[in-house]
């Protein structure tokens, strides 16, 4: 086991290698000259071209600068924003913890009704629950985000005036308050959540109850309780932990939209102002800290694969 | 060693070929010892002749089949075709080198593209090796089938709507597409079911008289090998262990694990059943990966002597013309050359 | 959100269908059947063909015109001229929501199809040639998988600048690694399968190989993972044109509109944000609907519920209790039982009887009975052999006895099975698992796959007993210890702490020995127990039944197909043909004097038997799928001495000519029975 996460964590440095040159190499996507955009587009005078030049590094090669970048990054510096003037780094922890407090509630609503939705389906395949719950999670799916979170607004905050349609209030302050803000937009962001979850649960379920050895059990008396907690769900676990990991790490980046809509300071509404106003380094540091997100959500999976199943475990 | 009379090179034959699949671990792969799937194998394929090989599961039978086919290469040894080593043999040569030589897999299923038509299928050796045209490869193709026995209004049909036999049936059709002259078998009946099996080894026997075409047949089962192969060789753990005439190994097997092999498959007569001597080996194959030192049978065999634990079995030939590898026909009782039935043993063998 | 194709529940290409069957259509021509079969498949097409026309005609077919601002007319609700109202410049919300599709319907297929085209060969040859270069694309393919989907599309969209053609670019871009992902998996699953290695050996070039064999192979999963990617792309683009980033006003697409109606309306007119948002999601409910019903009709091994074609729910008196039925009926791990008449139990009874068993299951093609008016009985301490080709019911019928198969697809239809004059067919679920493991115990073919390779070998011994005796710890581990010397596995004490997967296949076939007489039950019923060992293997398994038979004077079903197996270790045989029994009695009689030509045949056609160089006999034909069982006597099409009254006759199993004599019932389904000489084996 501590050879298998050694080397998980030994995998990591090459792609992490990768991953920080691809955030990097997004620089090269501004059209044209990306001294001139930056310097203010159209009517920026030389001088001003010429200082951004000097300021990004941009007259040296794109390897200079992605290492001068990386040893910055490694160190915990991102730079500072092109016009706020403040270090990235101290920005994006301000606002980390509140994203990662609404994906993980969001990540919670999803687990709720994710799992005993997948399990109870995968029971009764074709059955009335089944039914439902395919064409709930198949809208699930299907229905954006952020629409869902207007919906949200319109009912619970505009119409009903149960729960504040907007803004934030941090969770050392107040923690109900703090639950009272968190709770629609982490039901907008659930819901996808759940019915992902439920699909994947339900197809790795249905799998595994049809294996010669969930068979094995029922033949030995195995009551059903038996048989789907103990049998079948640790099995079928194995494959969806690998996509509850990939999915949640894209739930972070999909807070960006519903954080825009709920005006909650978190790293959303940060990231698309850099990204209309172009200011480089702040986009580079919000994506990098998404993709670090990300990996390190795959890797805990890889590891807890791992764990579940003994034949990596013991070999 | 291995005595054929004809006049001219043998049709097949390999020379100590070996073949060790890499055992990779670690984040770095590295190669923490090998697979010795098949280590050190002499066989000879005469031209028009039936050879049977057989053998357990893992005993490197159908990793010996590739190697002649050099679908993988050799770890060392020798592939010789007519006399020619084609072991270095690449690209266009390898490719055209093909034609002489065609396998029949095991599972009918996989070893047709679900997505195409039998047609399709049919018309791929043509594609590769021959020049004909579209209503020429049709008409070959219908001819193929008939000689296997089936109705050329299959040729339209998917391989899911055939059964097993008529699959595999397909499949002899085309290996044969390109007149090849050494046909390998690999476990052709052994997904089929009796009667189906029936129908498949009689096709074999028939072709054999009809084409004059040689064959390598692959099987875990001694009594299918005998009613089609000329010789037999059996194989125990990526060794050959017996190789002669199919009557003289089948009647007298001059090995322990030939023999036991033999006793093991029941026949369907209750009362000889009941009164045969069974052989009843203890413990399970080792792992190829990690063979027993000496004679390789020796942690299973009834009449093991010291000298099999330390010393690989030379080879025998005894006056049937048969080659075997135990200790048993050149040291401790001296058999030399009969057969180990006539070896009296105490209880050992009755375990 | 997820415009990374989802790849769960993806069939293994090459096994779309392995069921034989008679009718020749082309597969293309079955899967579009498949599709069509389902409503919701052809409301998803229906809506998908509408929203094409608009995107199509866009203009022509609006009724206003989609930027005409009429500031007297704003936020009207709907009306007859302007169905779907106004949005707050007096715009016609239908006619910019019909501009709108363009944008949507335009996004999605660029993408998709651009990024499915650019995956295509990366992930083909990176699969079929491997290597370096594979280890290089994928590397870089992780990397960028790694990037959240929304985060990397808003950051490229905004970077290179705002406009549709930019945002089309970001989602091809986010797209091109899951795709390549898919195709490289599928193309290494297909390059394994033997035809694969066929099509080398028969010497085609390795370009012919990966444009006909490997290429229409990859093709379904990628086609799959294309559809449901389309519903992604459109959320994405909808996405970035709510942030702003994508059509810019006054142009209508959906996300814009709904971005205005979310700045204008939200508070005064609510009902704007209605439309825009409920058509992006059916839009991409539609497409995902297509994705997951191509993805089923893919996979045939999906069993998909068909009607009740013998009761139509609306000629029920009560649909609503047809309907709690059925729920009743579907449940995993006990067969559901729907016979109508109860057979009355033998007297005297045997240990085990069943009596007239007939089994259903329900299938994409309709109904079909597997298994047809079967009764056999076990005496106490009798070993029954029971004997058949692929397909003969043996495996469903043993498992109809234990109730384990799940329902739906299965049902029995008729019949009862006694076992110490108890009904099985007529226990409720926990009555039946008291049985089970405890007095009736089965062992499966297949002991690759028959553990729980998530637990260890001693937890599942230890579980056997536990369900149905009240031990303490020490005493089950104790039992399971005790139960593995009994099997004569070596070094017991370890073996509990392992996993199956450190096991041989024949150490795990005693484990699950073991595991079935735990409890020591009074019948076994071992469907192939050594059909997947090597014949050293089975031989030492069949010794360690028999010693085990007489030393716990067990019951035994004994499932195979292998006649010398009967040969070896059973007291009577049954044997089975097309779902019925066609001969039964002891092994000596059966085996040396066969009353049924199925039976003659059967021993002929062993390759044990005849001498080498002879031809083997042979039993011309096949056996026929249950779906296309012959009239008459079912073996008649194959049978060497059929009369005509075979092909029209019910043949009924019968006493034989010298079963009704003798001292031990010897039973045949043959018209000629009497007549006929038949050879045994010698
Ligand atoms: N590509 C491979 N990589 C690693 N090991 C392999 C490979 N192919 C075969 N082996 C190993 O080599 C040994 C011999 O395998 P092979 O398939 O030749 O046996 P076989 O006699 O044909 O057995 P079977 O009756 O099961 O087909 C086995 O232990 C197998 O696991
Ligand atoms: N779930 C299922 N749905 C539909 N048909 C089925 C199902 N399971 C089995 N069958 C059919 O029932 C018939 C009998 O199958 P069964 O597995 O009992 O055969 P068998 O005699 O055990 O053969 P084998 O030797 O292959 O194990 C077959 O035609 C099979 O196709
Ligand atoms: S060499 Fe020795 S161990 Fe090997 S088979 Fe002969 S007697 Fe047995
Ligand atoms: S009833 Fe007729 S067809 Fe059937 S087995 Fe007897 S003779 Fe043959
Ligand atoms: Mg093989
Ligand atoms: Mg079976």
């Amino acid at each position: 086991m501590g050879t298998l996460i050694a080397r998980r964590l030994l995998a990591l440095v090459p792609l992490l290698v990768l991953v920080s040159f691809f955030v990097f190499i997004l620089i090269a996507l501004v059209p044209g000259d990306a001294s001139v955009t930056l310097a203010g587009g159209e009517n920026a005078t030389p001088e001003r071209i010429a200082e951004v030049r000097e300021e990004l590094h941009l007259d040296e090669s794109i390897f200079q600068q992605y290492g001068r970048w990386l040893g910055g990054a490694v160190q915990g510096d991102l730079g500072d924003s092109l016009f706020a003037r403040t270090a990235v780094t101290s920005d994006i922890a301000e606002r980390l913890p509140i994203t990662l407090g609404l994906a993980g509630a969001a990540l919670f609503v999803g687990l709720l009704v994710g799992v005993p939705l997948g399990v109870l389906s995968a029971m009764r395949p074709a059955g009335a629950i089944d039914k439902l719950s395919r064409f709930g999670t198949t809208l699930g799916i299907s229905i954006p985000g952020y629409w869902l979170a207007i919906i949200l607004v319109v009912l619970f905050a505009v119409d009903l005036r149960l729960l504040p349609p907007s803004g934030y209030v941090p969770f050392f302050e107040n923690p109900l308050r703090w639950l009272e803000h968190i709770a629609l937009p982490a039901i907008a962001l659930g819901t996808w959540s759940a019915a992902s979850l439920s699909r994947q649960l339900r197809a790795a379920l249905i799998d595994v109850l049809d294996t010669n050895y969930v068979r094995s059990a029922w033949a030995k008396g195995g009551s059903t309780r038996l048989i789907v907690v103990k049998h079948a769900l640790k099995n079928a676990a194995i494959p969806v932990v690998t996509i509850l990991a990939l999915q949640t790490g894209y739930l972070i980046g999909s807070t960006v939209i519903v954080e825009e809509i709920f005006t909650i300071p978190g790293m959303g509404p940060y990231f698309l102002r850099a990204v209309v106003s172009f200011d480089v380094p702040v986009i580079q540091g919000v994506v990098l800290i998404f993709v670090l997100a990300a990996l390190i959500l795959s890797t805990l999976a890889d590891i807890t694969y791992g764990f579940l199943n003994p034949k990596v475990r013991v070999s | 060693m291995t005595a054929i009379t004809s006049a001219g090179p043998a049709l097949l034959e390999t020379r100590q070929v070996r073949k060790l699949f890499p055992i990779e671990r670690g984040l770095r792969r590295r190669v923490h010892g090998h697979v010795r799937a098949v280590d050190g194998v002499d066989l000879v394929v005469p031209r028009a002749t039936t050879v049977g090989l057989v053998g357990e599961s893992g005993s490197g039978k159908s990793t010996l089949g590739r190697l002649v086919l050099r679908l993988i290469e050799p770890t060392s040894g020798q592939v010789c075709f007519e006399g020619n080593d084609i072991t270095t043999l690449h690209g266009r040569e390898l490719r055209e080198l093909r034609r002489n030589f065609q396998i029949v897999f095991q599972d009918p299923y996989s070893s047709f593209d679900a997505t195409a038509t039998m047609l399709d299928s049919l018309r791929e050796p043509m594609r590769a090796h021959l020049e004909l045209d579209a209503a020429q490869q049709t008409a070959r193709a219908a001819e193929l089938l008939e000689i296997v026995g089936m109705s050329p209004e299959y040729l339209t049909r998917y391989p899911y709507e055939l059964s097993g036999g008529q699959l595999q049936r397909a499949g002899v059709a085309r290996a044969l597409t390109v007149d090849p002259k050494l046909l390998i078998l690999d476990e052709p009946v052994s997904s089929l079911d009796v009667s189906t099996q029936a129908q498949v080894i009689n096709l074999f026997a028939q072709l054999q008289d009809r084409l004059h075409v040689a064959m390598l047949f692959i099987a875990h089962d001694l009594s299918i090998v005998r009613h089609v192969s000329e010789r037999i060789a059996v194989m125990y753990l990526g060794r050959i262990v017996e190789d002669g005439p199919a009557a003289a190994v089948y009647d007298q097997p001059k090995h322990p694990y030939t023999e036991a092999l033999l006793s093991a498959i029941p026949v369907p007569n209750p009362v000889r059943q009941r009164e045969r001597r069974r052989i009843i080996l203890e413990g399970d194959i080792p792992s190829p990966a990690n063979p027993p030192a000496g004679c390789r049978f020796h942690t299973r065999c009834p009449y093991v002597l010291d000298v099999c634990r330390a010393e690989d079995p030379p080879p025998f030939l005894t006056p049937d013309g048969t080659t075997v590898f135990c200790h048993l026909h050149t040291s401790g009782p001296q058999l030399e050359g009969a057969s180990i039935g006539d070896l009296r043993t105490g209880d050992r063998s009755a375990q | 959100m997820s415009l990374r194709p989802d790849t769960t529940g993806l069939a293994p290409v090459a096994a779309v269908e392995t069921v034989a069957t008679a009718r020749s259509t082309s597969p293309r021509l079955r899967l579009v059947r498949r599709l069509l079969r389902k409503r919701g498949t052809v409301l998803a097409i229906a809506f998908l063909m509408l929203v094409a026309i608009a995107a199509i005609f866009g203009t022509a077919v609006a009724p206003h015109d989609p930027n005409a601002q009429d500031i007297l007319n704003s936020n009207d609700v709907p009306s007859w001229s302007h169905p779907f109202g106004t949005d707050d410049l007096g715009r016609d919300i239908l006619s910019r929501l019909i501009v709108g599709a363009r944008i949507s319907v335009r996004i999605s297929l660029q993408t998709v199809l651009l990024a499915g085209l650019i995956a295509l060969p990366i992930g083909l040859v990176s699969g079929y040639i491997g290597g370096r270069l594979d280890n290089l694309l994928m590397r870089i393919v992780d990397a960028m998988l790694a990037f959240p989907p929304l985060v990397l599309a808003i950051a490229v969209a905004g970077l290179l600048g705002k406009g549709v053609g930019n945002v089309a670019l970001a989602i091809t871009i986010v797209m091109v690694p899951g795709f390549a992902r898919l195709v490289r998996a599928s193309t290494l699953a297909v390059k394994e399968e033997t035809f694969v290695e066929a099509s080398r050996s028969i010497g085609t070039r390795t370009r012919r190989i990966l444009s006909h064999r490997i290429l229409p192979n990859v093709r379904s999963p990628l086609i799959v993972g294309m559809s449901l990617a389309f519903g992604a792309a459109i959320l994405a683009e909808a996405g970035l044109s709510f942030l702003g980033l994508s059509q810019q006003p006054p142009n209508a697409s959906w996300g814009n509109m709904l971005r205005r109606a979310y700045d204008h309306s939200l508070y005064t007119h609510p009902w704007q944000l209605w439309f825009p948002g409920a058509v992006i999601a059916l839009m991409v409910l539609a497409y995902n609907t297509l994705g997951d019903a191509l993805r089923d009709a893919l996979s045939a091994s999906q069993w998909v519920p068909t009607r009740d074609h013998h009761r139509k729910p609306w000629q029920a008196w009560n649909v609503l209790q047809a309907w709690q039925q059925r729920q009743r009926k579907t449940r995993r791990g006990l067969t559901a039982v729907t016979r109508i008449e109860v057979p009355a139990a033998p007297d005297p009874a045997p240990l085990l009887a069943v009596e007239h068993l007939s089994l259903e299951f329900d299938t994409e093609q309709g109904r079909v009975r597997v298994v047809d008016d079967v009764s056999f009985s076990v005496a106490s301490g009798e070993v029954l052999g029971l004997v058949g080709e692929s397909g003969s019911g043996k495996t469903v019928t043993s498992l109809a006895i234990m109730r384990l198969l799940g329902s739906p697809p299965a049902r029995i239809a008729e019949g009862a099975v006694y076992f110490e004059g108890r009904d099985l067919f007529a226990l409720s679920f926990d009555e039946m698992r008291a049985i089970r493991g405890a007095e009736l115990s089965m062992v499966f073919q297949d002991p690759m796959t028959s553990l729980n390779p998530a637990y260890t070998i001693g937890d599942q011994l230890r579980e056997a007993l536990r369900l149905h005796e009240h031990v303490d710890r020490a005493t089950a581990r104790a039992r399971a210890r005790e139960m593995l010397d009994l099997v004569q596995i070596p070094a017991p004490e370890q073996r509990l702490h392992e996993y199956p997967h450190q096991l041989s296949g024949g150490m795990r076939q005693r484990v699950m020995l073991a595991i079935a007489l735990m409890c020591r039950p009074k019948l076994l019923i071992a469907d192939e127990p050594t059909t997947a060992l090597d014949v050293t293997i089975q031989a030492q398994m069949l010794d360690l039944l028999r010693s085990l038979q007489r030393e716990l004077d067990l019951s035994v079903i004994f499932v195979t197909h292998d006649l010398g197996v009967v040969a070896d270790i059973c007291d009577r045989v049954a044997v089975m043909y097309s779902g019925q029994i066609v001969e039964q009695g002891t092994v000596g009689e059966v085996f040396t004097r066969p009353q049924q030509p199925y039976t003659e045949g059967l021993l002929a056609a062993m390759p044990q038997t005849g001498r080498a160089g002879d031809a083997l006999y042979v039993i011309p034909g096949q056996v026929p799928h249950p779906r296309a069982w012959p009239g008459g006597c079912r073996f008649h099409p194959r049978c060497a001495y059929v009369i005509d009254a075979c092909r029209s006759e019910r043949v009924s199993l019968t006493a034989g000519p010298n079963g009704a004599a003798g001292p031990t019932p010897h039973d045949v389904r043959c018209l000629r029975s009497g007549e006929l000489d038949l050879r045994g084996s010698q």
